[in-house]
């Protein structure tokens, strides 16, 4: 069986990472993450297949150890021979890379990168949720502020405070939310206190 | 035309040229509306531009020479039309081994410029071990100028030194948490570890070969057949903003504007200096003055002479990067360092270009001019200090 070490400074992403491989049938899996020794731990366990996030700065280190010496990592090499060219191109994408140490089978890199690729894109789904979340919630909270300060000085019901803002979005072509941000922060620039 | 471009960027002084042809406005005159996208490594650079995910990069300028010799990562061609400048790296030792050399052998720190003989003394006497140095990357200037001055210094790669690979912006940490004993890379870099006091500057690139090349705009061969015209705009728009850039007073500025957190995110302090030519090379010595410290437009400093590939792919060979030169090499070089496409870009803006592929004169110790041009250029002197980067 191929020993896999996962590089990722993202535990919560390692974790299911290495989960869904655990699932796949790959028993040795040793994680390495922020701020280890990473050439340390390749010496240590000579892993098989190194999966490392490419946001990880140890990438230019990890790969120069092929020139050094065998039992070194080297790049997903067999792609170059154009066989998968889309698994490539989907992995970079995903922002994950792999290292093989000796000719691995096609097949298994290529469904170790498939899961790794699904793991990497479910999370980045994940955090775009919790920042869409996260700006709509502030938009609602700045809308409100917004209808609050127009029901006070001009004297209008909230249905009409928040049809207002909505006008001004529309006619300055921006979400209700950075428009209500606009209306306060002027309100505040003409002395206002809220 | 593609109009809509991402180019990737490593946090370093010199993708000055990318920042001031952005926040000037010299892309969107060309109609090109640019991201620029900071990366965390230069494997990062060179994949994301093989599979498209960027459009054009800030690369070593061996870097697209080793993608189409197919010894660099996948393999896929890279070429590059623009030089983004000249010179801008220096050879940082760490402190403790700057005061022992200072200490027993003050004489090995008073040539010009300074050669590593006085750490290979250290070694068999102070220091009983073997020394670690940093570099950036395995194709880059930086690798081949830090192994000519350690050689020529005495020192035997794999038995007195060791040299890593460690992305620039990592380097001070390295040195600090020492990991390594000293690395060669570019700004701000150097001044960072000088300022903390961990490490003091032993020789500077413009020390061991003044405008040497750095780094180049590379693109993949596929992209600029399919972009002719986005290309030639991009390089109109890199062409003015370099200009821009060798103004003394424009320093200043791209100084403030590369301090921001989404380009290099250290102190102005770090930045300006070397900018303007004042360099430090030790915490308790005065700036010195390298006026050419970072050369951006001037000296023909745009245009990707062959004579520098040839070199590159004599270094390649001599480091065992390349096991065999190639056959071709003239049209090779002819393929990468694409020369045709600078000339155009340069003639759309009546600027003088070269008109030889071959810098006539490389090792050059006074000012001259260059008479094989479209109109005469002034070059500046291009000292070569070691032998080993003749070749």
């Amino acid at each position: 069986m191929h020993k896999l070490m996962l590089v990722d400074q993202d535990p919560e992403r390692s974790a299911s990472l290495e989960v869904a491989l655990l699932a796949a049938g790959y028993a040795h899996i040793i994680r390495v993450g922020q701020g280890e020794n990473l050439l340390a731990a390749v010496r240590t366990h000579q892993p098989d297949i190194i999966l490392i996030d490419m946001q990880s700065p140890d990438r230019d280190t990890l790969e120069s150890l092929r020139n050094v010496s065998r039992e070194m990592p080297k790049p997903i090499v067999f792609f170059a021979e154009q066989s998968d060219i889309d698994t490539t191109r989907a992995a970079i994408s995903a922002g994950v890379s792999a290292y093989i140490v000796d000719d691995l089978p096609g097949k298994r890199l290529k469904s170790v990168l498939e899961v790794a690729i699904a793991r990497f894109q479910e999370h980045q789904k994940l955090k775009d949720e919790l920042e869409d979340y996260k700006s709509r919630l502030q938009d609602r909270k700045d809308v409100d502020k917004a209808k609050g300060i127009l029901m006070q000085h001009r004297n209008l019901t909230e249905e009409e405070a928040y049809q207002l803002l909505r006008k001004m979005a529309m006619d300055r072509n921006m979400k209700i939310g950075e428009a209500a941000r606009n209306f306060v922060a002027a309100m505040a620039l003409l002395g206002g206190k809220f | 035309m593609k109009q809509e471009l991402r180019i990737g960027f490593l946090p370093l002084t010199d993708c000055a040229v990318l920042v001031a042809a952005l926040e000037r406005g010299f892309f969107e005159k060309y109609g090109l509306h640019v991201t620029l996208q900071r990366e965390v490594s230069w494997a990062n650079i060179r994949d994301r531009v093989a599979f498209g995910e960027l459009d054009a990069a800030h690369m070593l300028a061996p870097m697209p020479l080793a993608a189409t010799l197919g010894i660099d990562g996948l393999g896929i061609p890279m070429q590059a039309a623009f030089s983004l400048g000249l010179n801008g790296s220096a050879i940082t030792v760490a402190s403790s081994l700057m005061e022992a050399m200072r200490e027993h052998y003050p004489q090995a720190l008073c040539t010009a410029p300074v050669r590593a003989h006085g750490l290979k003394r250290l070694l068999s006497a102070q220091v009983p071990r073997k020394l670690v140095f940093g570099c950036v990357y395995p194709f880059s200037q930086h690798h081949y100028l830090l192994q000519a001055w350690l050689q020529d210094g005495g020192l035997a790669l794999g038995q007195d030194v060791e040299i890593r690979v460690i992305p620039p912006q990592q380097m001070v940490e390295s040195l600090a948490q020492g990991q390594i004993d000293g690395y060669c890379a570019g700004e701000p870099w150097n001044q960072q570890a000088v300022s903390r006091g961990i490490g003091q500057v032993a020789v500077t690139s413009y020390d061991l070969w003044n405008n040497g090349p750095e780094k180049v705009l590379g693109v993949t061969q596929a992209w600029a057949e399919a972009n002719p015209e986005t290309h030639q705009a991009l390089l109109c728009a890199l062409l003015e903003a370099a200009h821009w850039l060798d103004e003394p007073h424009n320093r200043v500025r791209i100084a403030e504007l590369l301090t921001r957190p989404e380009y290099l995110d250290v102190p102005l302090a770090l930045i300006q200096p070397p900018l303007l030519g004042r360099y430090r090379y030790a915490p308790d010595e005065p700036e010195r003055l390298l006026p050419d410290f970072n050369v951006f437009a001037r000296y023909a400093a745009n245009f990707p002479w062959h004579s520098h590939g040839a070199y590159f792919l004599a270094q390649m060979h001599a480091t065992g990067q390349l096991a065999t030169l190639p056959a071709d090499p003239v049209a090779l070089l002819a393929k990468v360092y694409c020369t045709p496409l600078y000339r155009l870009a340069a003639e759309t803006l009546s600027l003088p270009y070269p008109t030889v592929d071959y810098l006539p004169s490389v090792h050059c110790l006074a000012p001259w001019v260059l008479r094989d041009a479209s109109q005469p250029i002034a070059m500046g002197n291009s000292y070569v200090a070691l032998e080993r980067l003749r070749l």
